[in-house]
């Protein structure tokens, strides 16, 4: 879903962690692949304690790798040959 | 979250509480408004920064002290011995159950200990506790005032109940920022490479139509498929005859060029025919080689580029310095560190703001960062860095190559405009020798084909596009293959960079929403405290900038002018009653964690009608028990007139008041019993023989007896006997007490039997003898503990020299009304 269509708002008749938790469902709508690491830090976040960006940046660039192929056979070697 | 009381702060060690043995132990009322008189320098904001150190882990008073100064070793009390502070907190949760006790210490080396009962998560509770409205002096509200607006903004974000989503944001855009994600992830380098593999693939393209055209006799067509191309390719080698034995059953990538070669070779022409074929293939190497050199319109814009980087790069101071600016940032960011003004490395402050300072020097390398990028791509796109084949050929024997270590120092951002106009001379200079010698190859090339049969020319020629076709294939497969592995990372981290953005954007937006919804429902709230407590027609105003974290202020009306500078025309008084209704307006919506204030002398600047009108806006329209769920209010004061309402006030069931006494070198205390508790640690001292800690307690107890006799018996003492010097003032009410026995004697007035005039003499006799003499000439020494501890037995006596058995033999005494009345 575009950003611009995803809109968070504070509940104040909710604490923090419920309020944060209604914010990491918007994650999960910007990024569901993605979302889940960044979620695990805004605890972290809000107690204004450092987070290690490196380490964040380093498991979500990890997360979207894509799938692992199957192992080529006879029939695609072949067809790498004839692809140039 | 859990929403805490205020049940009990015990201090010993910390700050001006000395209190060794003994802390002093203040109890408040949870259901009712506490206040807290006590004396100039007896150690009530003691109280203040104690409870403050345990909440925030520093003092900032102290710590922007200069380094002269040497701020934080006066964290610890200076006359405590045992070289740790220590403050506990005893909480009691709003909903009910059981209390829970903050233990908050800090030894002469800073450190920091905390540790909760019950199992409870210390740093959690704290954390919770730490709300901006909880600990409220002259300076904060002071300086909310006199705040830049940004400045004022955030710390408003606590007020709002917002401080937390307000760390949450900072989190999110630290983590968002782009600069540290392209340099984490190489992202400028990995751009280069895209451009670099991209170039490389429609350089091999241009090959590839050469060789083509001459193989094929055509043109490629751009719509014809790579296989159909490869195809027309192995039949028209097909179609030369001395070639079909070695192409048969071939696939086109397959066919061995060298012993296509060979084949030309052994078939005619003998020399001239292998000198054709390599002067053929020289040819090529320096076409091919030469093919996309920059113009030198390149090599202008390069240049210029590169100046723009030096000019950037001078605005910077090095490397040092960037880390400098970075760190000083994210400390200054902080809240933590709350004046901007101060900076972190010197501690001395300015009239402007440090932090801004430090953001614009980091600007400054962020602009050599872009400059640099954009140097590193136009090197890229122009092919500057695809030369090192020219290169090769060009070289003269023994001459060193540039282009290779050019190529790192680029990646790098190290090509000033020196070395910049060095490469562009130098590509221009082997350009000019490609050139040269192509002139030359070309005119022995016509010589050879003057000589040799036209035949055998095309089929040299047609043998040598093979050659070209095949290894241009190669080059574009190759580029390929990387093209798409360095789009596939920059796909990936785009994707990532792009999420984390919109998380932040959308997350401060909601923060943004939310102050400004608050800070709608403070205002009004916030205009009645006003009102209430100055009575004038004076409207504070709140204003946030959307979209920003600047909050201004201001006052909507200032009688009966509008919109008008609050900065610019109110007094101390009232600065302080708008900074007080703005705290008051947002705690009372919006507190949480800590449901208690301590105010620390916030009536300073206020006349004693204005003091009375804020003590009743607190007491009736802000704190428990007035307001049921409202924040228990602590009130901590020196101002005597004050002291008279609090007084009056604990008459009501609303109101908890209490006074301590004492002083830094000694104790804090209560009132209540607090000459007990000196009678008590002074004899303990004397028992294990440390003289030094207990005379000066010793005095403190005995003017405090002197005094409550001369009080209760109603004697008549000097005007100034409390003023004169203080190591002469217990001699001062011993001589006052006996004018005055003196005095009844004479007039056969005097209640006291022989006995006791005996007994007071006696005890006088001891107490100068054995201390006041010593002390009076500040000759410690002297002293011993068992001398003392006679002193102390004497000090007690005196009151059964003024006391009668009240009723007779009930072993009950009191003092006399006066020294000429029983009762």
């Amino acid at each position: 879903m575009p950003e611009n269509q995803i809109a968070f708002d504070i509940d104040d008749t909710q604490n923090l962690d419920v309020n944060l938790t209604s914010f990491a469902a918007r994650l999960a709508q910007l990024d569901a692949g993605l979302a889940p690491h960044l979620e695990a830090l805004l605890q972290t976040m809000s107690r204004g304690s450092a987070v290690d960006r490196d380490q964040l940046w380093d498991e979500m660039f990890a997360s979207t790798a894509p799938a692992p192929e199957p192992e080529a056979g006879e029939g695609d070697a072949a067809n790498d040959g004839a692809a140039v | 979250m859990t929403d805490w009381l205020l049940r009990r702060v015990s201090i010993e060690g910390f700050r001006g509480v000395n209190n060794e043995g003994a802390p002093l132990v203040l109890d408040f009322k949870l259901d009712r408004v506490n206040s807290i008189s006590a004396p100039n320098g007896v150690g009530k904001s003691s109280v203040f920064e104690s409870v403050l150190y345990a909440l925030r882990g520093q003092i900032s008073k102290l710590e922007n002290l200069p380094p002269a100064e040497n701020g934080r070793s006066y964290y610890l009390n200076r006359f405590h011995p045992g070289g740790v502070g220590t403050i506990a907190l005893v909480l009691a949760p709003v909903a009910g159950g059981a209390d829970v006790t903050l233990t908050v210490t800090r030894n002469a080396q800073g450190v920091h200990g905390v540790s909760a009962s019950g199992g409870a998560d210390a740093n959690e509770v704290l954390a919770d506790l730490n709300q901006e409205f909880v600990l409220l002096d002259g300076k904060t509200f002071q300086e909310f005032i006199d705040d830049r607006p940004v400045d004022r903004g955030r710390s408003f974000a606590g007020l709002l109940g917002l401080r937390r989503y307000s760390a949450t944001r900072q989190g999110l855009q630290s983590v968002s920022n782009t600069l540290a994600f392209n340099n984490h992830f190489g992202i400028n380098g990995k751009e280069q490479q895209k451009q670099t593999q991209r170039l490389a693939a429609q350089q091999a393209w241009a090959k590839i139509r050469a060789a083509y055209e001459v193989l094929a006799g055509e043109p490629l067509d751009p719509a014809l498929s790579r296989d159909e191309m490869l195809a027309r390719s192995l039949s028209a080698l097909q179609d030369i005859p001395i070639l079909a034995p070695i192409c048969t059953g071939k696939s086109f990538h397959e066919i061995p060029p060298d012993e296509c070669i060979q084949a030309a070779k052994t078939a005619e022409g003998g020399e001239d025919r292998v000198r054709y074929a390599a002067v053929l293939k020289e040819e090529t190497d320096w076409r091919d080689a030469s093919n996309g050199v920059p113009s030198a319109e390149d090599a202008t814009a390069l240049v210029e580029l590169a100046v723009a980087r030096d000019t950037a790069l001078a605005e910077t101071s090095g490397d040092v310095f960037q880390k400098l600016y970075a760190l000083s940032e994210q400390i200054l960011a902080d809240d933590a560190w709350p004046d901007k003004t101060v900076c972190p490395t010197c501690e001395r402050n300015g009239p402007n703001s440090v932090l801004d300072f430090v953001r614009a020097k980091g600007a400054n390398y962020e602009a050599v960062e872009a400059a640099s990028t954009a140097l590193g791509t136009e090197w890229a796109a122009k092919g500057w860095g695809q030369l090192s084949a020219l290169e090769k050929l060009a070289l003269i024997e023994g001459e060193q190559g540039k282009l290779a270590g050019a190529q790192t120092k680029i990646q790098a951002g190290g090509v000033d405009e020196a070395l910049a106009r060095e490469l562009t001379e130098w590509v221009a200079e082997i350009a000019k020798r490609a050139s040269e010698r192509l002139a030359s190859i070309g005119a022995e090339r016509s010589e050879l084909e003057q000589k040799l049969p036209e035949s055998t020319a095309t089929v040299v020629e047609n043998i040598e596009a093979f050659r070209r076709l095949q290894s241009a294939l190669s080059d574009l497969e190759v580029a390929e293959v990387r093209l798409a592995a360095v789009a596939d990372q920059l796909a990936r981290t785009s994707r990532i960079k792009k999420f984390l953005d919109d998380s932040c954007n959308v997350f401060s937006a909601g923060e943004s929403r939310a102050a400004t919804r608050r800070m709608q429902a403070i205002e009004p709230i916030c205009r009645d405290i006003f009102q209430a407590i100055m009575f004038e027609p004076v409207v504070p105003a709140l204003t946030k900038r959307p979209g920003t974290e600047e909050l201004s202020i201001s006052l909507a009306q200032f009688w009966n002018l509008q919109n008008i500078s609050a900065q610019a025309v109110l007094s101390e008084s009232y600065r302080n009653a708008f900074s007080i209704s703005v705290y008051l307006a947002a705690a009372s919506l919006y507190s949480g964690g800590a449901k208690f204030l301590i105010l620390d002398d916030v009536t300073s600047s206020f006349d004693c009608g204005h003091q009375l009108h804020l003590v009743e806006v607190i007491r009736t329209r802000f704190a428990r028990p007035g307001v049921p769920d409202g924040p228990q209010v602590i009130i901590l004061s020196h101002d005597t007139m004050l002291e008279k309402l609090f007084n009056k006030n604990s008459h009501n069931p609303d109101w908890a008041h209490q006074r301590i006494v004492g002083n830094a070198r000694t104790a804090v205390l209560q009132q209540s019993g607090a000459a007990n508790k000196v009678r008590d640690a002074t004899i303990a001292f004397l028992n294990v023989g440390r003289v030094d800690e207990a005379a000066p307690r010793i005095r403190q107890y005995l003017e405090y007896k002197l005094e409550n006799l001369i009080l209760r018996l109603k004697i008549r003492v000097p005007f100034d006997v409390a003023h004169s010097s203080e190591k002469q003032m217990a001699q001062n009410l011993i001589d006052a007490i006996k004018e005055q026995i003196a005095l009844h004697q004479a007039a056969g007035t005097l209640i006291l039997d022989a006995a006791q005039v005996a007994g007071f003499n006696t005890a006088v006799a001891t107490i100068a003898g054995n201390y006041l003499s010593h002390w009076g000439t500040a000759q410690a020494q002297a002293f011993t503990a068992g001398s003392l501890l006679g002193v102390m037995q004497a000090i007690d006596a005196l009151d059964a020299c003024f006391s009668f058995e009240d009723p007779p033999a009930s072993g009950s005494f009191r003092l006399y009304r006066s020294l000429s009345q029983v009762n």
